[in-house]
C-alpha cells in the first residue's frame, strides 16, 4: 500500500477499500462514514451551493418532521470552522405547530464533499441529545444523516449567542501569547474545568444508551485501539505521501494502549475555539463541534485541551496556559477535584502521542487530500491549514523520543 | 523580455489586496475567508518559491540520511536499491525540484516498508531510534519553511530557513539555481 506510482487513493478501487477496512477495523458508524467517503470520492468536488438551495432542503427537511406551519427567515453565511457548512437562519412558526417555539434562531450544519475530519451526523446529533443538560450546548432539533433533504449530510441545531475568542483580539494569538486577560481567564477557566468534569461523569446508563457509538469495556484497551484503527485508517485512505515517524507511532500506540479504567464520554475536540462565550458575564453558552466524540478515556480530552499546539503564554512569557486559560498542572488538579477522578500521567503520556497523532493524520493527510481535490468551499484555507500538520509532527517526534 | 515571476505575484497581491477585498461584500463571509486566504497564500508563495529547488535538495539529504541509518540496521535489500537511486538523484545535475521530491517519496515509501515489516524487538528498538533522531532534520525544515504560516506557539524555537537549507544549498543547487537566486536578491537590494 505503499507504493506511490500511482495515486490509488484518488479514484481508490473496491479492492484498496476493502482491504484498507479489512486491515484497521473501527467502529461500525465510523467505518459507514468512511466506506461512504472512499466510494464517493470520484464524484465531482465542491460546486457554489447557492442560499436558496439550502432554504429548499432545510424547508423539506423540516416539513417533514413538523408539518408545513413554518417560514424560514434571515438566512445566512456563519464565519469559521474549516470543516463543515454552517448557515443561520430564522424558523418562524404560525403557533399551530408545537415543536419548536414561535421564532427560534438555528443554525444549519452541513458536510461539503468531504470535510478536513469526515464523521457521523448521527453521532453528532446524538451526542448533543445526550450532554444536553449536562453542559451548555445548542438545542439539536433534526437530522439529514445521508443528504436525502439537503446536499450533503447535515443537522439543525439552535443557534447560541457569544463568542470564540474575545472581540479584537484574535491577531494577538499569532505571537504565543494568550488573548483573554486575567479576568477573563479566571472566569471561563472555572467552566473550562467544571465542563469538562461533567461530560466524563455523565453515567453509564446514558451513556449505554447511545445507538451509534460502540461501547467501551472497563479493563480492555479494545476502545482505545479500535481509535488508533481510526486515524490509520484514514491516513492509508488520504495521506499523499509516506511520513516513517507516523507508521511508527502508529505501531507504538497499538502496543501500548492502555486499558481502560473507566469509560467517559470523550468530547474529541475540547479546546478553547470550541466554546463561545458572552463577554459581558463571561458565562459559556455552548460547547461545539461533538464530531469527533468518542465512549473512551477522559486523558484524551485532557491532553488534547492542553497540547502544546494549543498553548498560549501568560504575560510573564514564561506561564503556559492550557488553551490560554489555565496554568497546566493547576488544570489538571482542579479537575481532579472537580470529577473525583484521577489523572494518571502514564495515560497523559500515552494520549499526548494519540492526539499528535491524530492532528498529524488530519492535517498532513486529509487537509491535503480534500483541498487537491478540490472538495470543499474553503480549499485555500484548508490547505493553509494543513501546515499545521509540521508543528504537530515535531510534536508527535518529541512526544515518541519521551515515551521511548 | 519575460516577465518576472516575483514581480507578477507581486502585483497580483497588490490587486486583490488594494482594489479586489474592497469590492467584496462584507456580508459575503465565504468569498471573504477565500480571498484573505488566497492572498495569504501568494505571500507565502512569493516568499519562499525561489526556494524550490533547495527545499527539495535539502529534503532528500534529510530523507537519505534517515535511510542510510535504517539499511545499516535492516541490510533490506529493496531499501538499498531505492536508496542507490536517491543517492544518484541528489548526486546529480537535475534542477527539477518536483523529480527529487519523487525520489525522496519513493524512498520514504521504502523506510515505512521496513518498519511495517520489522518484527524483531531488538531490530524494532533500533529502527524507532534511527527514525526518531532522523526525523528532526527534516521537521526542522518542514517547521522553518512554514513558520510564516504562524502556527508556532514559539517561533523563535524554529531555525532559519537560511539555517535548515544552508548545507543543501552549498552542495546541491546548480549553478543556473544559484545564480538566479542571486540575481534576484540583487535585484530587490
Amino acid at each position: 500500500m505503499n507504493s506511490i506510482a500511482k495515486d490509488v487513493r484518488r479514484d481508490p478501487s473496491d479492492a484498496f477499500i476493502a482491504a484498507v477496512r479489512k486491515k484497521y477495523p473501527v467502529e461500525p458508524e465510523v467505518d459507514h462514514v468512511l466506506t461512504r467517503k472512499m466510494t464517493h470520492r470520484h464524484k465531482p468536488g465542491y460546486t457554489a451551493i447557492s442560499l436558496d438551495t439550502l432554504r429548499t432542503g432545510l424547508e423539506a427537511l423540516i416539513r417533514s418532521e413538523v408539518g408545513s406551519h413554518f417560514v424560514l427567515d434571515n438566512l445566512r453565511w456563519l464565519p469559521g470552522g474549516f470543516s463543515k457548512i454552517q448557515v443561520a437562519f430564522d424558523l418562524e412558526t404560525d403557533g399551530e405547530t408545537h415543536k419548536a417555539p414561535e421564532r427560534t434562531p438555528m443554525v444549519l450544519r452541513m458536510e461539503p464533499a468531504e470535510a478536513i475530519v469526515q464523521t457521523s451526523r448521527r453521532r453528532e446529533f446524538e451526542i448533543l441529545k445526550l450532554v444536553s443538560g449536562v453542559v451548555p450546548a445548542a438545542p439539536v432539533y433534526w437530522l439529514d444523516h445521508d443528504g436525502k433533504y439537503l446536499p450533503y449530510p447535515a443537522l439543525v441545531y439552535g443557534f447560541a449567542p457569544g463568542v470564540s475568542m474575545p472581540l479584537g483580539g484574535a491577531q494577538e494569538i499569532k505571537g504565543g501569547r494568550t488573548v483573554f486577560g486575567p479576568g477573563l481567564r479566571a472566569a471561563l477557566a472555572n467552566q473550562f474545568v467544571a465542563h469538562l468534569a461533567a461530560i466524563h461523569t455523565i453515567p453509564a446508563a446514558r451513556v449505554e444508551s447511545l445507538r451509534y457509538f460502540q461501547p467501551a469495556k472497563v479493563g480492555s484497551n479494545e476502545s482505545v485501539i479500535r481509535q488508533v484503527n481510526w486515524w490509520r485508517r484514514v491516513w492509508e485512505e488520504d495521506r499523499p505521501e509516506d511520513v516513517p515517524l507516523v507508521n511508527l507511532a502508529a505501531q507504538w500506540l497499538v502496543e501500548n494502549a492502555p486499558p481502560l479504567d473507566r469509560p467517559s464520554v470523550v468530547h474529541g475536540d475540547f479546546r478553547v475555539g470550541n466554546f463561545l462565550f458572552t463577554e459581558s458575564n463571561a458565562q459559556i453558552t455552548a460547547w461545539l463541534d461533538w464530531e469527533l466524540s468518542v465512549i473512551g478515556d477522559r486523558h484524551q480530552d485532557l491532553t488534547w485541551a492542553a497540547m502544546p499546539l494549543m498553548r498560549r503564554l501568560a504575560e510573564d512569557d514564561r506561564t503556559e496556559l492550557a488553551g490560554g486559560l489555565i496554568p497546566i498542572e493547576e488544570f489538571y488538579r482542579r479537575y481532579e477535584e472537580a470529577s473525583g477522578l484521577v489523572v494518571d500521567p502514564k495515560r497523559l503520556l500515552y494520549f499526548r502521542v494519540f492526539n499528535d497523532f491524530q492532528v498529524v493524520v488530519h492535517m498532513l493527510a486529509t487537509a491535503w487530500r480534500v483541498a487537491s481535490l478540490g472538495k470543499t468551499d474553503k480549499d485555500a484555507a484548508v490547505a493553509w491549514i494543513s501546515m499545521i500538520g509540521n508543528v504537530a509532527t515535531a510534536s508527535l517526534r518529541d512526544s515518541l523520543e519521551k515515551v521511548l | 523580455m519575460i516577465p518576472d515571476i516575483d514581480l507578477q505575484l507581486a502585483v497580483a497581491i497588490r490587486a486583490l489586496k488594494g482594489i479586489v477585498w474592497d469590492s467584496v461584500p462584507t456580508d459575503n463571509i465565504s468569498a471573504r475567508e477565500n480571498l484573505r486566504a488566497s492572498i495569504a497564500t501568494l505571500e507565502f508563495v512569493l516568499q519562499r518559491h525561489s526556494s524550490q529547488f533547495s527545499r527539495a535538495a535539502a529534503e532528500l539529504r534529510n530523507t537519505i540520511d534517515m535511510a542510510e541509518r535504517m539499511a545499516r540496521i535492516t541490510g533490506d535489500n529493496e531499501l538499498e536499491g531505492v536508496l542507490g537511486a536517491a543517492r544518484s538523484a541528489a548526486a546529480g545535475t537535475t534542477n527539477d525540484a518536483s523529480s527529487l521530491d519523487r525520489y525522496r517519496a519513493r524512498l520514504s515509501s521504502a523506510i515505512c516498508d521496513c518498519v511495517e515489516r520489522a518484527h524483531d524487538q531488538a531490530v524494532k528498538r533500533k529502527i524507532t531510534e534511527a527514525i526518531i533522531l532522523g526525523s528532526a532534520r527534516q521537521f526542522d525544515l518542514a517547521r522553518a519553511w512554514c513558520l510564516p504560516a504562524g502556527f508556532e506557539a514559539d517561533p523563535k524555537r524554529v531555525p532559519s530557513l537560511e539555517e535548515v537549507l544552508g548545507c543543501a544549498e552549498e552542495r546541491d543547487s546548480p549553478p543556473v539555481e544559484a545564480d538566479t537566486q542571486a540575481a534576484k536578491i540583487s535585484s530587490k537590494t
